[in-house]
């Protein structure tokens, strides 16, 4: 592949919509831009990359890879959207989170883009994820508690060694009293790529396990999540003017 | 607030209070005699006057419920606490949090 990339996507906090994240880059890169896509579930401890994308209690997983019971490419599933994913598994074990980068290295010769889904907390998962990414995007909201976790997480990401790409501002209602782009790229001295907006949209998705960017194309979360994926490979996302909805990542209709 | 000449608490030992700041430094060297003309089982001046000259009616009921100066020292800080973080702007809180993460 010509210059493909590894992204970790990280976030000191829960519920910032890391995994969300994930999910949908993952599928806007396969569906919007034809890209070979692997999402990987590296939050060790709390993995459910797999539930946002339909994959409930997988046989082979990213712990089996680690503790070198199956070879990486035995865990891999081709999601119905286009992108690969190799899932975690709900009951973790003890591993050693530093083979991530060296599981992970020889399948940047298959995929265009790797998107590692990571652990919310400060720990070796974390670190691991970093460590096995050529880049990190920190995923933030729009309020004091994320943004001190941000702050950390950019501190921990810099010193890592690992580029830091940029914020994706997630969950963002465009209210006064709310932390705008400016404050964070401010606070962090990290740009901000990419502001989403909050959407009840996004849980009707989750509750279907299907990536909003298919369950809801037209939705303004999904146009975002489609900019920011194009931004990630140098590519200029155009918004339709009419659109495609998919149904449960099924059926497709047109609508107007 | 604002308040006049009139409204001021003016202690049996002669200390002047014109506002909580002033009653919360007065309580932590107030002498027995005089906090006890003060609040007894008779009265709480120091409850009255949060009441009706101040008017912060919560702070005056925690008050009037009790003759220990320590503890009304502990309300009346909690509450100047609270005001002071009220108080700071969106600027204030980013270069707080800027500043404990990077020491």
């Amino acid at each position: 592949m010509d210059n493909p990339k590894v992204f970790g996507i990280v976030a000191l906090k829960g519920g910032v919509g890391k995994t969300t994240t994930v999910a949908n880059l993952g599928a806007a890169l396969a569906q919007e831009f034809n890209k070979k896509v692997l999402i990987v579930d590296a939050n060790f401890s709390t993995p459910h990359l797999g539930l946002h994308v339909g994959l409930v209690n997988p046989n082979y997983t990213l712990h089996q890879i680690m503790s070198d019971k199956h070879s990486v490419y035995e865990s891999i599933y081709q999601h119905s959207l286009g992108f690969h994913i190799i899932p975690g598994q709900l009951a973790p074990v003890g591993l050693d989170y530093n083979k991530l980068k060296e599981k992970i290295e020889p399948l940047k010769e298959i995929y265009d883009v790797i998107l590692i889904d990571s652990s919310p907390s400060l720990n070796h998962e974390m670190a691991a994820a970093m460590g096995a990414s050529d880049e990190i995007l920190v995923v933030s909201s729009p309020d004091y508690p994320t943004l001190s976790s941000t702050l950390h997480a950019v501190k921990i990401a810099k010193e890592s060694g690992t580029p830091i790409r940029g914020i994706i501002l997630n969950k963002v209602h465009k209210k006064r009293f709310e932390l705008c782009s400016k404050d964070v790229s401010e606070a962090s001295n990290v740009k901000v790529l990419a502001v989403i907006p909050d959407d009840i949209k996004v849980l009707s998705a989750l509750s279907k396990m299907v990536p909003i960017v298919s369950f809801s194309p037209s939705n303004e979360v999904s146009h975002s999540y489609k900019k920011l994926a194009g931004s990630l490979i140098g590519v200029n996302y155009k918004r339709p003017i009419f659109g495609i909805k998919r149904k449960n990542g099924g059926e497709i209709e047109t609508y107007d | 607030m604002a308040i006049t000449s009139e409204q001021y608490f003016y202690a049996l030992n002669g200390a002047v209070l014109k506002n909580k700041n002033d009653l919360l430094e007065f309580l932590k060297t107030v002498d027995s005699s005089t906090f006890k003309h003060h609040v007894n089982l008779e009265k709480n001046d120091f409850a009255n006057w949060i009441d009706g000259v101040l008017k912060e009616k919560r702070l005056a009921k925690k008050i009037s419920q009790t003759n220990n100066p320590e503890e009304m020292i502990n309300y009346i800080g909690e509450t100047i606490k609270q005001k002071d973080q009220k108080k700071m702007d969106k600027k204030s809180v980013i270069t707080l949090l800027v500043n404990s993460i990077n020491g």
